[in-house]
């Protein structure tokens, strides 16, 4: 159905290809979606099986194909958003008007005119539902249809559209293809589902309902559980709590609380066991519906169609909305290729880039300083102040000071640079309070010379003990992160010279805490032999004793790892070859595109690191290789190591996927965790990462990590080898230069 | 035992401490360097001897990391070749993450040998002949552009290769304390500088990213450095107003002082040659009227050389003969001249015996053993007799003489590096006859 924020489509369109491959390619597209855009899906395999599915009615299907033919190019005619049409947004509406008509109207005289005008109206319809409720971030669904077919229903008698012999009861033991089989290989309760299925595209049979399920199930298995938990609720319902007539009406409650099972559970909402539970929540609430507007409706002569469905799942998901915190189950705010990428991306979003707060700080110093004090520490940073931090600057030999650090200059910290730790604007300064001689302390202005910064509604991050008359910035003026703000000094309730940080809500000097973690920070570590290991930790809360630092960019690595902007890379893998090229898309956002296997690889490139951020696409395409062999890299000389975590799924078989998938609803194993390293090689750089995990715990011969990589870049060339090993398979990607585009050389 | 021989003579007592001839000799004696015996060291290589101690390399290169990379956020360090060229010593700062600063050819040629890449290379000096400079050009070495004729050549250079190379140019200006060098690159004050960007922009050929200005030797006021970057800061502001340039980098040279005394310099090194902190501070402060976000900072590069590697360097030498002067002085003459002892013309380096010296200090002065009146490696310093066969290190020389030094009557001696886990081992070998007749060769008409 309706997506409620466009997603840049992921079939871009290759310009390579010959045009009218291209538009014919789209035309059909546009048809195949309109189709699957009915199970909340955008592949053309599902619409192809649903298209299939009417096809057991031979006339419904002619109408339907008809109707979504003539909607397209209405919508065409319009010049209404392409990227929509591509999408099918204007077709399953008109879709569902095609197949309503085909189903209650005989196919006489003014049908078919009648038929296209209606499909005219639901495109308009269509367009003008997707404008306004889209405006607050709502899906029209299928709120056009219903709105077009109930005036069908309602003017028929000035029409002449005859009712036809198709109504929508279906003939209880028509089996359709499979009446040959006997009625009691099946119990009662599957071919009741599979017609439900079917009476959603209003082809009541059995076999109709199987193509759908198969539909349903290529889409996605969490969806097809969905469906199947949704009907089953129903039917508990109608044994034990309801008492329906027979018939029709359990079609009606089990395709209208199927749909609402699967978008409250797995298009609306990231699946998961809350998921799960709100759509259970509104499957009582579209069959409460359903059954009450039964009475009402038919006084109006209209049957509920998916009415319960719209309203229920458009009124939830509104509610829904306005929830003050967003989290189990978690809102999705674009259309995943499906319930199962959305769950993927969700979890490796929040593995690899989960952050406490809606900005990003980095520590609040340049070059290497120790924390003395980390939160809840021993001195001060306790109850309301206690996700404070104290900051000092160790020297060679060990020591805080150089001779006998008797006075503050003595001390390494002090006089050395305070810089914001993210962009915002000065909101208090705090100055004139001096410098304590060394072991004494200012109780009164505790504090001490202070800068207060504004970064966002209710997060305000304050540099405490500051160096007098050091202060370069006033109030009201706007700083960016790793700007020079003061000098550290010694001045407040601070007995030697040091750093205090914390965040807090409001502006006030001294106001109670907020936690902090600080972004890709490098670590140095002791590691035996009196040498030290640097690490970027991608997110820390510094403990006492750690010795820190910002990463300081290299140019010579950022050159390197720097992704020029329309430059074309050819690789080789399987036998096969395949080009990527990089491009900007519309939102500003980095892509690396495949050509020839439709695959995109989104990526971010700042001063301190590249990030890749996900890749979509063919699991054979180099970008595959690319983002687990490098799905961050930060440009530090001292050439830290790091890690991350790469998604299960990516490297599973697909019997272990289709296992996995089944079980995603309830909880998954974290990612895979790589530890990467980078070192140089000759003119260009090798990055390597091994899992931490092992292949297998218990034979000493299997102790190799799960997963290994390796990436060579080149200077001026960019990658030119890629290797990965999942489980002691082997996959490589070779660079072939001969075909890159030459572009002015410029050295270094 | 027998002691030694000793002239009579009637010398002045002069108790206290400083006075015009200089400090009372108050240093205790040095046996060993780094743990390891001076004696064992001469034994196994000969006097005289130059001796690196890798420690005390490794300690300034990250004093000097330090001070700065807490003050400015991007910092680069570039080994200044022509200090001191060993492969030793270059290396173990390269290990460091330094890079390196060439001068010539052949230093370009050693620090790619030593396996320095060549896009790690900033390229300084008014001599850089077009091969060599194409060589280099293409292989992405940094180049500090000294004259107009030197921009021009990496115009043609460009042209005929194909390539558009990123450049630096070299300033050079005045700041209230020091006298900038005005032979070196394009004048600040007088607008050079700004025409030598404009014809880089203006040619297209190029890329200017970078601001170099060395402004001088053995400076002792950290506030020189502080008008400099901040001239040079200012001037980046206005080439980017100007043109659009940006300016990735900028390069402070060298000629941070070392814990040498100049013969000139009354206060002791101690107190005259500020600590790495100071001019680190003054540095940061001039850079900081550099007009960019935080994110777009450049990089400040340091060219040091003796600071680094002044105070790692020893030269042990041995007494070979006592004389007694006709106006009193006594004349101790050592096996180290000047010709390997260059510094010793400008500066009064510390002498340090290496055994508890008794009896009065006196006015001594100290020759090498060179015929030439000239070699005069100490003036005029209070020192107690020594006996033929005593040590004595001379501190601080490791800067300049292992590259200035010259193959004059004597043999160059041997160079050992002291590492940090008590190992020492040849840095280059002492000199025999063979090195220096290979170089030479005798016309065929003589018989």
């Amino acid at each position: 159905m309706d997506a409620v924020s466009a997603a840049p489509a992921l079939g871009a369109v290759a310009e390579e290809r010959n045009a009218t491959w291209d538009g014919a390619l789209v035309a059909f597209d546009s048809v195949a979606r309109s189709y699957s855009s009915i199970l909340f899906s955008r592949s053309r395999g599902v619409g192809l099986l649903l298209g299939a599915a009417t096809l057991t009615s031979p006339r419904i299907f002619a109408f339907g194909l008809g109707a979504v033919v003539w909607a397209n190019l209405v919508a065409r005619l319009l010049r209404l958003d392409a990227r929509a049409l591509a999408d099918g947004q204007f077709g399953y509406n008109a879709l569902l008007v095609g197949l309503g008509t085909a189903a209650t109207f005989t196919g006489n005289m003014p049908t078919i005119p009648v038929l296209a005008l209606a499909v005219v109206g639901a495109v308009l319809l269509t367009a003008a539902f997707r404008a306004s409720l889209g405006a607050s971030g709502l899906p029209s669904l299928s709120l056009p249809f219903l709105a077009v077919y109930y005036l069908l229903l309602s003017a028929s008698p000035l029409t002449h559209l005859a009712y036809g012999a198709y109504a929508i009861d279906p003939w209880p033991g028509d089996y359709g293809a499979f009446t040959s089989l006997a009625p009691a290989l099946l119990p009662e309760p599957i071919p009741l589902f599979l017609r439900s299925l079917g009476s959603l595209f209003f082809v009541p049979r059995v076999d109709a309902g199987l193509l759908v399920l198969a539909a349903l199930v290529l889409h996605s298995r969490i969806a097809a559980l969905l469906a199947g938990a949704a009907f089953g609720a129903v039917l508990l319902l109608d044994q034990h709590v309801l008492s329906l007539p027979e018939g029709a009406m359990l079609h009606v409650l089990g395709y209208n609380t199927m749909l609402t099972a699967i978008a409250l559970g797995s298009v609306w909402f990231v699946p998961s066991r809350s998921a799960l539970g709100l759509a259970l929540v509104g499957v009582l609430l579209c069959v409460m519906v359903t059954v009450g507007s039964m009475a009402p409706l038919a006084r109006v002569g209209v049957p509920p169609m998916i009415l319960p469905f719209n309203v229920t799942a458009i009124l939830m998901l509104y509610a829904m909305r306005q929830r003050t915190s967003d989290g189990a189950p978690k809102a999705s705010f674009s259309l995943a290729d499906s319930p199962e990428a959305l769950v993927a991306e969700h979890r490796s979003r929040t593995a690899r880039f989960f952050a406490l707060h809606p900005l990003r700080f980095r520590l609040p110093f340049r070059g290497t300083w120790i924390c003395t004090q980390g939160n809840d520490g021993q001195h001060t940073h306790r109850d309301a102040w206690r996700h404070g931090l104290d900051f000092e600057v160790r020297g060679r030999d060990g020591e805080l000071f150089s001779g006998a650090g008797a006075e503050a200059r003595d001390f390494h910290a002090y006089g050395l640079p305070v810089v914001a730790a993210a962009d915002g604007v000065v909101a208090k300064v705090v100055d004139g309070i001096p410098d304590n001689a060394i072991g004494r302390m200012d109780l009164v202005h505790n504090w001490g010379n202070v800068v207060v910064l504004y970064h966002a509604p209710g997060l305000y991050s304050v540099v405490a003990h500051l160096k007098p008359s050091s202060i370069k910035v006033k109030e009201g003026q706007s700083v960016r992160a790793g700007e020079a703000l003061a000098a550290c000094g010694t001045s407040g309730r601070s007995p030697t010279p040091h750093l205090h940080f914390q965040l807090q809500a409001t502006a006030i000097v001294g106001a109670p805490t907020l936690p902090v973690h600080f972004h890709h920070v490098v670590v140095t570590r002791e590691n035996g032999e009196n040498r030290e290991a640097r690490e970027v930790v991608r997110e820390l809360c510094p403990a006492q004793g750690d010795a820190l630092r910002a990463i300081e960019p290299d140019s010579g690595i950022a050159d390197l790892l720097h992704v020029p902007l329309g430059a074309a890379w050819t690789f080789e893998s399987d036998g096969r070859r395949e080009t990527v090229r990089s491009d900007v898309g519309l939102l500003g956002e980095l892509h690396l595109r495949s050509v020839e296997r439709p695959a995109d690889l989104t990526f971010e490139e700042g001063d301190s690191l590249l990030v890749v951020l996900d890749v979509a696409g063919r699991r054979t395409s180099a970008l595959q290789l690319l983002c687990a062999a490098m799905p961050r890299a930060p440009f530090d000389a001292a050439l830290p190591t790091w890690t991350d975590v790469l998604p299960r799924q990516r490297f599973r078989a697909w019997p272990l996927r289709l296992l996995a998938d089944l079980v995603a609803l309830f909880g998954e194993r974290a990612g895979i965790e790589v530890r990467y390293s980078m070192r140089r090689e000759g003119a260009g750089l090798v990055i390597v990462g091994e899992s931490i995990e092992r292949r297998s715990r218990r034979s000493p011969r299997d102790d190799h990590p799960l997963l290994s990589t390796r990436l060579e870049v080149e200077r001026g060339v960019g990658p030119t080898a890629i290797e990965v090993t999942y489980a002691g398979v082997t996959r490589r990607a070779t660079r072939i230069l001969s075909f890159d585009s030459s572009s002015r050389r410029s050295p270094s | 035992m027998k002691t030694p021989y000793e002239r009579p003579a009637i010398v002045r007592h002069a108790m206290g401490m400083m006075n015009k001839l200089g400090r009372a000799l108050a240093q205790r004696p040095m046996t060993h360097i780094d743990g390891v015996a001076i004696e064992d060291l001469v034994a196994r290589y000969g006097s005289p001897l130059f001796v690196f101690s890798e420690r005390t390399l490794v300690e300034r290169y990250r004093e000097l990391h330090d001070a700065f990379s807490r003050r400015w956020p991007k910092l680069r360090i570039a080994w200044s070749y022509k200090t001191n060229y060993l492969s030793g010593v270059c290396k173990t700062f390269h290990q460091e993450g330094a890079w390196a600063e060439v001068v010539s050819p052949f230093e370009w040629e050693k620090a790619v040998h030593l396996g320095v890449a060549p896009d790690h290379v900033h390229w300084n000096g008014p001599f850089k002949p077009e091969e060599a400079l194409e060589r280099a050009l293409v292989a992405g070495t940094m180049v500090h552009i000294d004259h107009f004729d030197e921009l021009a050549s990496i115009e043609r250079i460009a042209a005929r290769r194909g390539i558009r190379p990123k450049v630096a140019i070299r300033i050079n200006l005045t700041t209230d304390t020091v006298q900038g060098w005005s032979r070196f690159g394009f004048n600040l004050e007088s607008g050079q500088a700004r025409d030598a960007a404009l014809r880089i922009v203006a040619g297209d050929r190029m890329e200017l990213v970078g601001l170099h200005c060395h402004l001088g030797t053995f400076i002792q006021e950290a506030d020189a450095y502080r008008q400099a970057a901040r001239k040079l800061a200012l001037f980046a502001n206005e080439l980017r107003a100007t043109h659009g340039t940006r300016i990735t980098f900028i390069d402070l040279g060298g000629g941070f002082a070392s814990q040498n005394a100049l013969k000139a310099q009354y206060l002791p090194s101690e107190q005259a040659t500020p600590p790495f902190s100071r001019y680190a501070e003054a540095i940061a402060d001039g850079l900081s009227a550099i007009d960019a976000p935080p994110s777009e900072l450049p990089t400040l590069v340091l060219e040091t050389g003796r600071a680094l590697v002044d105070e790692a360097g020893h030269l042990i030498t041995s007494v070979i003969a006592n004389k007694r002067l006709p106006d009193g002085r006594r004349g101790l003459v050592v096996d180290a001249g000047v010709n390997v002892l260059f510094t010793s013309f400008w500066y009064r380096h510390d002498v340090v015996p290496t055994r508890e010296l008794r009896g009065m200090p006196e006015p001594t002065v100290i020759y090498g053993p060179l015929c030439m009146n000239i070699d005069e490696i100490r003036e005029t310093m209070q020192l107690p007799p020594l006996s033929v066969g005593d040590r004595l290190v001379l501190r601080n020389v490791g800067a300049y003489n292992v590259t200035q030094w010259m193959q004059f009557i004597t043999y160059r001696p041997a160079v050992v590096m002291v590492g940090s886990n008590g190992k020492h081992a040849l840095l280059r070998r002492a000199e025999a006859l063979e090195d220096v007749i290979a170089l030479e060769e005798v016309p065929a008409w003589m018989p």
